[in-house]
């Protein structure tokens, strides 16, 4: 116990009721290699600091409640281990983009509410039985399966720095979800989607800087699930364009 | 349901956060020289409607230093833009082929840089023995 | 919260820009290797070689050489500007239509003085 190495963390704290502005508190602490960041920022509230506040839940990656900024880039902290980031210092913040209630506990209301709007739901068509199971080959299933993985952790829109200029948007997991019922074969809800996919703050609002992809811990691809349904959307908008009462 | 009182840090100096970001930026930036090459294209039509000594004028200035370094960034600004621009095509694409055999982005990037080979030999082709 | 959605016009300048975009990355480097490197290196400054005046003009005296040499200054344009239009936001300049316009409107007057200049080169 004696002879643990130490590393140093950094916190990004701030509490609505203390009155001053956000600060950093930096604790020293020892570590095992194989510990995680969550458990180390646990070990802070348990030993060092009681006030220190952050959400987690299942510790190993599937929740999506642990989401912070280690060292500048947004990470699940269950899912990193203390020696790779070992030696230190470590800066963790919160979620970038978000509205911060206290420490590390972010608001994710807006993305809640975006959801339904990109289409929560698959929109069943008409020769889906409502009693019998809906069959689907290997083949279609993989279609989807790769944006459907999504655990709503949010580090998609931390990475995003548009949705970070542009509130509005959507965001990347909101519309890797359109993209995941649009490529279901049970689903018949594009039309339904369609406004929200070709409005300002749909698909239009990314410029296709790709970092959502490399930070999202499932491989959801939300690059690819936007940047494909533009092409969709530049489609139909100039079939409007040609075909006047075709829609809207 | 009232918010909770929160804070937010802004966007002030955002691509300094992650490389990526820079990267990005430097992707987008290439516009600048695709740009700046544009109009010397321009003035170089203008100079060739206007006759040969315009025309030996303009000559003189693509072979001038200020004309020299400005195609040498061009051309590094525009390697770099094919590079990203073929690297992120697959995403833009819809799915290709039949469902369960999808087009892999790989063979799609051999597709495009060998499709990049044929044209700029094509268009070299031209500007050197085509008349 | 209730988002207003509105369509968004951004899918003809998104393909404008696409189309140039995709001709950059096939031929641009090429371009640019023939007017900066292999061009200066056939001869003297215009006079002679493959920047030769007459050359020049023949090279342009059909109407499919002229129109493509068009196209391509026109698609260039408009990605570039598209481009820059977004790298302005990005970097937190808050131009509004303002900006738009003159993004835009400058790809637009590209497009049509390569075309009028193209077009009223004399033949050889
Ligand atoms: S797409 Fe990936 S990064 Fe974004 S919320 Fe879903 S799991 Fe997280
Ligand atoms: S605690 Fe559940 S994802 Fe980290």
């Amino acid at each position: 116990m004696s002879e643990r190495p130490t590393i140093v963390i950094e916190v990004r704290r701030w509490h609505p009721d203390a009155e001053q502005p956000p600060w950093w508190q930096a604790f020293e602490l020892p570590y095992r290699e194989d510990q995680s960041l969550l458990e180390a920022l646990q070990h802070i509230k348990d030993e060092l600091d009681g006030s220190l506040t952050f959400r987690w839940s299942c510790r190993m990656a599937i929740c999506g409640s642990c989401g912070c900024m280690v060292d500048g880039r947004p990470e699940l902290s269950c899912h990193l281990l203390m020696g790779d980031l070992a030696p230190g210092p470590v800066r963790v913040e919160p979620l970038a983009h978000f509205p911060v209630i206290r420490d590390l506990v972010i608001d994710q209301q807006d993305v809640l509410d975006k959801l339904p709007v990109a289409g929560a739901y698959l929109v069943p068509g008409d020769d889906t039985s409502a009693t019998e199971p809906s069959r689907q080959t290997p083949a279609q299933v993989a279609e989807y399966a790769q944006f459907a993985q999504c655990i709503n952790c949010l580090l998609c829109y931390s990475a995003c720095p548009q949705y970070g200029l542009k509130p509005d948007f959507l965001g990347p997991a909101a519309l890797a979800l359109m993209a995941r019922h649009d490529a279901d074969s049970r689903d018949a809800g594009q039309a339904e989607r369609r406004e929200a996919r070709d409005a300002t703050s749909g698909v239009w609002d990314c410029t296709l800087v790709g970092h959502c992809t490399e930070v999202c811990p499932q491989g959801v691809d939300p690059a690819r699930a936007i940047n494909r349904n533009k092409g969709a959307s530049a489609r139909d908008y100039l079939l409007d364009l040609l075909l006047p009462g075709r829609r809207r | 349901m009232s918010r909770p009182r929160t804070w937010q840090p802004d966007m002030r100096g955002w691509w300094r956060r992650d490389p990526a970001y820079r990267q990005y930026l430097l992707r987008e930036a290439t516009s600048l020289a695709i740009g700046a090459y544009v109009l010397v294209l321009l003035a170089g039509l203008g100079c060739l409607l206007l006759g040969a000594q315009a025309w030996a004028a303009w000559c003189r200035w693509v072979l001038s230093p200020p004309g020299l370094v400005l195609q040498a960034v061009v051309f590094a600004a525009a390697v770099l833009h094919a590079v990203s621009w073929f690297r992120l095509m697959p995403l833009t694409l819809p799915p290709l082929g039949p469902p369960g055999r999808r087009v892999a982005d790989r063979t799609l990037h051999v597709g495009a840089w060998a499709a990049s080979l044929i044209c700029s030999a094509g268009v070299l082709g031209w500007l050197v023995w085509g008349a | 919260m209730s988002r207003r959605l509105r369509r968004s016009h951004e899918p003809p300048f998104w393909l404008l820009f696409g189309a140039g975009g995709l001709l950059a990355a096939l031929i641009l480097p090429a371009v640019v290797l023939f007017t900066g490197l292999i061009a200066p290196l056939s001869g003297r400054c215009g006079d002679s070689g493959l920047l030769e005046h007459a050359r020049m003009l023949s090279l342009l005296s059909t109407p499919i050489a002229r129109l493509a040499c068009a196209g391509f200054i026109a698609l260039l344009a408009w990605h570039a500007c598209h481009r820059i239009y977004h790298l302005c936001h990005d970097l937190g300049l808050r131009g509004g239509a303002g900006l738009r316009w003159a993004c835009y409107g400058t790809a637009a007057l590209v497009s049509v003085i390569g075309l009028v200049l193209v077009m009223g080169l004399p033949h050889p």
